[in-house]
Order: C-alpha cells, then structure tokens, then sequence
C-alpha cells in the first residue's frame, strides 16, 4: 500500500471518529443527553460524555499529528492521566469528582458509577496513548508501540465480542460500567488508524502476517481467560440455585433480619437521640446481625470477620454455606448518606445487590412503628411506601430488578447479568479464531522463509553483480574505515598500483604513495576525514611491481548508515599518468612555441642585419681585391706588407660575415626546413662561430677535436642541429666557468652506423640520482630566474624530430653530451 | 695584368654606389665591359640598349628587386644570357633561384676571384 493511501485511510478514520465523539457530546450538552442518540437502544450501555470526550481529542490527535507532533503529544499525555485517574477510582475505590466534572449523568443503564468510563475503556485509551506517545516525539519505539496498540485493540475486541454475547464477567470487571457499543466501534477505528500510522512510518516493521496472527493470539489468549471464568460462574450459579429454596429467599430472609435488627435499633434510637451515629449503634448491629445468622437455617454462617474502617464504612465476611467457596457478603455505608448497600458476591463479581435508605427507614420508622410489621406479614414482596426521594428516582433507569415492580421503590435488588446463556456459541467462536490465528501462523512462517530464502538469493546476485561492476570499472576501488585503515581494495587497484590486498590492508597503502607526495596525501586525508568530506586529490604513486611513478587522481566519499556518516570511507584511483604526461608535454610544446616565436624574431633582425652588413662587406672586399691587383705587378716598397694587409683585410671581412651567418643559423626557425646534408666542418664552423667570443671572454678554453674527418656528412636541419649545441656549449660554460682550468671540447666519433659529436666540459659528470630527470621539462639546477629547465627538454625533442638522439653519457670521466646520428 | 675577360660585356645591378664601383673597376681591369644599374629597372633598360654576356644582379634593391628583374627581362627577351645573383642576405634558396633561370646564387662578401671564376665558366660554355 502506498504512503498515500494510507494517508488519506487514517485521515478518513480520524475525521469519522472525531464527528461521531462531536455529535455524541453535543447530545450530552445540547439535548440533555437524548438518549437515543447516546445509547442507540434504551437496553443498551451509554457512551459516557468523558469517553466521547477523549475519543475526540484521541481522534485530533492522530490527525494532527504530523503538523502539530508537540501538541498532540501533550493532549496524549491528558488523555492517558485522565483515564489513569479514572481507574484508579476504581482501584481504589474513592471519588475524585472526574466522572461528572463536564456535564451531569443521568443514564445509568449498565452502569454503577454515574459518568464514569467503563474500565475497559480507561485501559484502553491509557494503552493507545502510551503507544500513540512511544510512536511519537521520535522515541522510535515503534515496536513496542505496535504491540501496546494489539493488546489495547484485543482488550475493546474481546469487550464488543462479550457485550454481543451478553457476557461481562471479565471485561465490565463485575457489574461495574460496560464499555458501550459505539465506544468499542470508534476505539477499533481509532486503533487501527494508529496502527497504520506507526507501521506505515517505519516500513521496516510491515509485516502484515505478525501481526495479524500476533493479534489473534492475544485475542484468544484473553478470551479463553474469559471463558474459563464464564464457565466457572455458570457452574456456581447452578450450585446456588440448587442450594436451599432459591436464593430469592434467602434474599427475603436477609431483609427480615435487617428489618428486624433495625427494629431494635431504633427503639433504641427513640430513647437517646445521639445513639444512631454512636458506636453502640454499630454495635448493635453487627451483633443484631450475628444473631441473626445464627439463627438462621438456610445459610448456617457466622460472622467470621468483622473489619471496622471508618466510621462511614464498615464490612464483616460470614462463612459461606459448605460448596459455595467464595460468597461474600459485604455492607457498605456509603458517604455516611444513610444509605446501606447490600452486596452478594462470587469472589469479585457481584452477584446480587440492594440497598436500603436509612433516611426513609428512620423516616418511616418514626411515622409508623407499625408500618415495619406489616412487612414481615408478606410473603415475597414488600412495599416501602415511604417518601419519595431524589437519590432513588435515579434508580428508575438502571436496569433492575424491581422487588415490588413500583416506581416509588426504595429497595432495589439487581439481578447479575453474568450467567449468560450462549457459552456454547462464544466458545466455539474462540476456537475458530484460534483456528484461524494458527493458520496465519503457519502462513505467517511458510512465507517468512520464503521471502528469506528469495532475499538470500538476490542478496547473492547483487553481490555478483556489484563484484563484477567493481572489477571492470577502469577505476581502482577501495574502502577504508574511520581511522583510514585500508579494508578492501579491488583488482583493478591492484593493477594500478601492484600492491595486493593483503599488503594494501590497514595502513599499508601508504607505500604506494610516492615518498614526496606522502606527507601531503596524508594530512590532507586526516583533514578530510575530521570534517566527513569529499576526498578529492591527485598525488603520485610508486608503482610497486617496477617502482615506477604514476599519477593517481584519487576520490573518496564518507560512507553514511542511515543518512549519518559513520566514519568510513569508499573511494577509488583513476591513473591520470598519461593525462599528466600530456600535459606536461603540451606545457613544454607551448614553450618550445615561444622559444622559436622569440627565436623567428631575432632571426628577421639578423636577416636584415646580414643583408645590411654583408654589402659593405662585398664592398670592402671588391676594392681590397682591387688594391691587391692593381699593386701586384707594381714593384713598391713594402709590397709583401701591403699584400699581406689585404689578405687580412678579406680574412677579417670573412670573419664578420661567418658570424652574421651563424646568427642567422642560430635564429632561424628551422623546424620547417628540410633535411639537409650538412658537413660536420660546416655545422661547426656556423656554431662556433658566434660561441667562440662568449666562451672565450670566460676565460674557458675551448677545445675542437681535428682528428676526425671532418667532411662527414650529416642528414639533419643545420639551424636546429645548432641551436642543440649552442645550447649544449652554454650549459657547460655556466657548469664550467667556476672551475679552476676550466675547458670545453667538441669532439667526433664514427662507430659503425653512428655518428656522434660529443660536448664534454671540465666539470665531473652529473649525480646519478638527477641523471633520470635532467631530460625532464622545467628541470634546472641553475638559481631560480637563471634558467628555464627547457634546454635540455627542447634540444631532446630537437634531436629527435632531426631522427637523432641526445644522450649523457656517464660512461666519460668529464661530463659529456652525446648528440648521436644515424650514418648518412 | 691578364684580360681574362677580354671583350665580356657584363650588366651589374645593385643598389650600393660603392659595391658597383668596386666591382666594375675590378671587371674592367680584366678587360670586361662593364654596365651599371641601380635597380631592376634601370637594368632592364640597359638591357633593351644593347647585348650583355652576363647579367650580375644583387636581389634586394628599391623600386624593382633582382627576382623581379629577372621575369620581366625573361618575359621581355627570348633568349637572356646567364645571370647571376649577388647577395648579402636573401629567403631564397639556391634551388629557388636555379627554378626562376638564374644560374648561380654568389654570396656577399665574396672574393672576386671566385667570381671571375664562375663568370668565365658560365661565358665560355654558353659561348
């Protein structure tokens, strides 16, 4: 069913239950308790104006529940302290002035106190508010409040079943007040709203067949208790009948004897005016009365007991006759209102009743002495003519049996209800839902273990499913608990990291973690996981199979119970390797970009210098030339001079226009040019010759290898393969310029297919550690603002896209850069 | 002094007043004849005077550069003689050059011996 429905039931219910109380206690005030309307049938039990009452505000309650919880809570709590004090009344017996305090009673069919609710009902709205209250304020005590609301609802069932049987022995407690029909309705109405309510709230208790069969078996419980009782008092009542005459005449001789006792009383009474209330009185009395039972020969009983509690009440046991065990016989003075009520009882249920003004009998004992004579001259009935008095006109409702059949009775004896005649019925009725409530039973099992059973199953096929989701997922999984312990890693973290599981547990998936990065993963997790937070976080890794880095991005998410974090985490590692891989390519492509955008611009600037430098070169040249021809054949002084002058005249014009040349080189952008064959004299001499001056202003000596041929050639792009050893020939003058003797050598090498040109320097190699990342972007040893850590990154991917490769070769005594060439 | 190139009529075009100078004083010592532009227009002109055995022509010059002058002396003459280019500093390649018709791509600053020499390479075939 869903949440709705369920809703709009409880609501229906509510409404329903809340106008019937309405309509009921509107007839109390407004038609001056029209019975018809309160008790349907003049036969049938009133609902009385407290019960109507608290079914009103039990009815709000469950309907307000949800937008005012506080408030119904508290009208809750009235609704069980006035019931609870409505019980103790008849507990214990005294009048706490709540059974009329609204509206004055005056129906009393099936009841013995005038407005108060029948006890069943009292225990009723007592349960249904402690569960209503368990259910509420968030207590959560969903089960217990389940289990009060069934035995509340089996108490108002067992009551209805009983009122239809005419059976009241358990339920109306004896002849006190009977929960009415409509009352036991509207209480099942009322019961069952709850019910949903408080299971619809918590799902995890829907469980139709419990409590179905729960109910049941409570309800047979009870009323098998009931029964028993029933039946018991069926036999006694049989028993008494059978005794003596009829228990009519023993009631006739009890009144004998009391009129008889209270003649002699009040003669007493005539000659002192204070003896009535003295305890001579009493006295007199009781003794008068065990006169009486002495002499009498039906009942042979004595006064065995004789308890004085107050002066308003007292009470004497007799022995009962032999085989009826427990009769008791009981005087009340009630209030001290001269009223003397008479009890016949079997253990706790009364049995027979009536009562004696003594007002009227004083009354009347003072009008007519001889008035009481006359009534032990009758045989079976007796007539008290006396004045008619408001406390006995009430009597003419309740549902008695009159002795003289007169409204102006002042002797009212009322015959017990409780020997009823369909035991046989209500019986069998108790079997059948016994029947009934073991079949549920056994439905309520056979179901159970089946729906176990198919949740065990798909229990196991999620388990597969998600298993197999965890290990193809292209992530690494894993789940630690609130202090980071590593729980459970998946396969493809295994993968990723090559740590297996059992390495991986507790804290060893710390290992994994590149020892730099450690630190940093570590507090920034313990700070995660203090405030419950998303963990999201890329750091290294060392992979544990080859000790290689990889780059991991790792998230992690608080695993919550019931919408509350418990400490614990899930998460998983994405390889991002080759993500960061490219990025830090993209970041040294976009370098090598600007590199070669700075590099265009200064070759433009040396392409118009050259042009603007090399004219007058030619110029300079042309007329050195010109000199040189026009003093050849002359016969001059000095002439050898004059000659060699202008050879180094054109030497020093070649100098300038080699340099020009090789900043040309140096600058241009040549990644566009096409491969070239290119000398290795060449190459050198366009290199060289605008790194001379520099290196040797440094005072470092520079070294170049004749021995190899160097006609060599190379298949490479000149400008880009020069630019590598410029390169190359500044970071060895910065390595080197601090050295004592500092020197810089360039030499060559041909080993069958490979051509190399070597870059050694003063200096003694480099540290092995850093030999692994010299290559790497942005690596620089020199101070921060000297260098950019891209020479040897860009000349690397120089070298490769030239199809030649830059190695260092830590094979050489002195630091030595290789740039190795395939052979032409 | 040997008149290697005894009778050679040459045309030079360049910019550079001093550069033309000094080449010529040195062609016509070996006993060329030697004609002088400015620019690519001038030269053409000179062209349209008289026969040439060699054109030298430096490539970056005002108003008409040397590869311009070269197109329009090939679209304005059937047959040109050969023709050199001289320069300090150019974008194109020697391929390049070769591609538009001339025949050699001659550095500056260069020795004039070596020029003399690819001249008379290049008259003395074609002659």
């Amino acid at each position: 069913m869903k949440n709705m429905d369920i809703k709009k039931l409880v609501s229906s219910c509510s409404i329903f239950i809340a106008v019937a109380s309405l309509y009921i206690l509107f007839s109390w005030l407004l038609f001056s308790g029209d019975s018809q309307i309160i008790q349907i049938n003049q036969s049938w039990a009133p609902i009385q104006f407290n019960t109507a009452l608290l079914m009103l505000l039990s009815s709000l309650a469950v309907f307000f529940n949800e937008r005012a919880p506080r408030l119904t809570s508290l009208v809750m709590l009235f609704v069980a302290l006035f019931s609870g004090l409505t019980l103790i009344e008849y507990l214990s017996g005294i009048n706490l002035y709540i059974d009329q305090l609204f509206v004055a009673s005056h129906i009393e069919a099936h009841t013995t106190h005038l407005g108060r609710m029948s006890p069943p009902t009292t225990l009723a709205f007592i349960l249904f508010a402690s569960a209503f209250l368990l259910w509420s304020n968030k207590l959560r005590f969903h089960l217990l409040a389940g289990v009060l609301i069934q035995f509340s609802a089996v108490l108002v069932v067992v009551s209805l079943i009983e009122y239809g049987f005419g059976v009241s022995t358990t339920f109306a407690w004896g002849n006190r007040s009977k929960m009415s029909v409509a009352t036991g309705v509207l209480f099942v109405l009322l019961h069952f709203s709850l019910f949903l309510m408080v299971f619809s709230s918590y799902k995890r208790l829907w469980r139709p067949y419990v409590y179905l069969s729960a109910f049941a078996c409570i309800l047979v419980g009870v009323s098998s208790w009931a029964a028993y009782f029933t039946h018991r008092s069926k036999v006694l009542s049989q028993e008494i009948s059978l005794y003596g005459a009829s228990f009519e005449q023993l009631f006739i001789n009890e009144i004998h004897n009391r009129k008889n006792a209270f003649d002699r009383m009040f003669d007493r009474l005539e000659s002192s005016e204070s003896y009535y209330n003295s305890k001579t009185a009493q006295g007199d009395y009781q003794h008068y009365l065990k006169d009486y039972h002495d002499l009498d020969e039906i009942m042979v009983a004595k006064v065995k007991e004789t308890v004085w509690k107050s002066s308003q009440y007292f009470s004497f046991k007799i022995n009962e006759p032999p085989g009826i065990a427990w009769q008791k016989h009981t005087i009340e003075n009630l209030k001290n209102d001269h009223q003397v009520m008479y009890y016949y009882r079997l253990s706790d249920q009364i049995l027979m009743r009536f009562r004696i003004d003594l007002n009227s009998f004083v009354d009347w004992l003072l009008k007519d002495k001889n008035y009481a004579i006359k009534l032990s001259g009758k045989d079976k009935f007796y007539h008290f003519n006396g004045p008619e008095s408001k406390e006995f006109k009430e009597w003419k409702y309740s549902h008695s049996f009159e002795l003289n059949g007169s409204e102006t009775v002042t002797l009212t004896a009322l015959p017990n209800q409780n020997f009823h005649s369909h035991d046989q019925a209500f019986l069998s009725f108790l079997i059948m839902l016994l029947v009934f409530a073991f079949a549920c039973f056994v439905a309520y099992v056979v179901d159970l273990s089946f729906s176990l059973n198919n949740k065990r199953e798909k229990l196991q096929g999620l388990n597969t499913k998600l298993d197999t989701l965890v290990n193809t997922l292209p992530v690494g999984v894993f789940q630690t608990d609130a202090r980071g312990s590593c729980m459970f890693v998946s396969q493809k973290w295994n993968e990723i990291t090559g740590m297996n599981p059992r390495q991986a547990f507790g804290v060893g998936w710390h290992k994994t973690i590149h020892p730099e990065d450690r630190t940093m993963v570590l507090e920034a997790w313990s700070q995660v996981a203090l405030d419950k937070q998303n963990f999201n976080f890329r750091y290294r890794i060392l992979r544990q199979q080859d000790q290689s880095v990889a780059w991991v991005q790792a998230y992690a998410q608080p695993v919550t119970e019931q919408g509350v974090a418990s400490g614990g985490y899930i998460g998983c590692i994405l390889d991002v390797t080759s993500e960061m891989n490219a990025k830090a390519e993209l970041e040294a492509q976009k370098l090598i970009v600007m590199q070669s955008e700075r590099m265009r611009a200064l070759g433009q600037m040396a392409g118009g210098v050259a042009h603007e430098i090399n004219n007058p070169l030619a110029t300079i040249e042309a007329y050195v030339t010109l000199i040189r021809s026009v003093i050849g054949p002359q016969d001059l002084k000095n002439k050898e001079k004059l000659v060699q002058a202008t050879h180094k005249i054109s030497k020093t014009v070649h100098r300038i226009s080699s340099i020009i040349q090789g900043l040309r080189i140096i600058s241009r952008d040549g990644s566009n040019d096409e491969l070239e064959e290119i000398r290795i004299k060449d190459l050198l001499d366009h290199t060289l010759s605008i790194s001379t001056e520099r290196i040797k202003k440094h005072g470092v000596e520079l070294i170049i290898d004749e021995s190899i041929n160097q006609d060599i050639v190379l298949h490479c792009r000149e400008t880009q393969i020069s630019q590598v050893l410029v390169n190359l020939l500044n970071n060895a003058l910065d390595a080197v310029s601090d050295h004592e003797k500092p020197w810089i050598k360039i030499w060559a090498k041909v080993s069958g297919e490979r051509i190399e040109i070597n870059v050694s320097d003063s200096g003694k190699g480099i540290e092995p550690a850093l030999q692994d990342k010299i290559m790497n972007p942005f690596f620089t040893t020199k101070d921060v603002g000297q260098g950019t850590g891209l020479g040897l990154s860009i000349s690397s991917s120089i070298m490769k896209a030239n199809n030649a490769e830059l190695t260092y070769d830590n094979n050489e005594t002195y630091t030595t850069f290789k740039l190795v060439f395939p052979a032409a | 002094m040997d008149e290697k190139l005894q009778n050679l009529k040459i045309l030079i075009v360049d910019d550079e007043p001093d550069l033309l100078d000094a080449i010529s004083i040195n062609l016509e010592l070996m006993g060329a004849v030697v004609t002088t532009a400015n620019n690519g227009l001038q030269g053409l002109e000179q062209l349209k005077k008289g026969e040439f055995d060699i054109i030298l022509s430096d490539i970056r010059m005002p108003e008409c550069d040397g590869v311009e002058f070269l197109k329009s002396a090939k679209e304005e003459f059937k047959q040109i003689p050969p023709f050199f280019f001289l320069t300090g500093f150019s974008d194109y390649s020697t391929e390049t050059i070769q591609r538009l018709g001339a025949n050699e791509l001659v550095s500056k600053p260069f020795q004039v011996g070596e020029l003399v020499e690819l001249i008379l390479k290049h008259t003395s075939k074609s002659a």
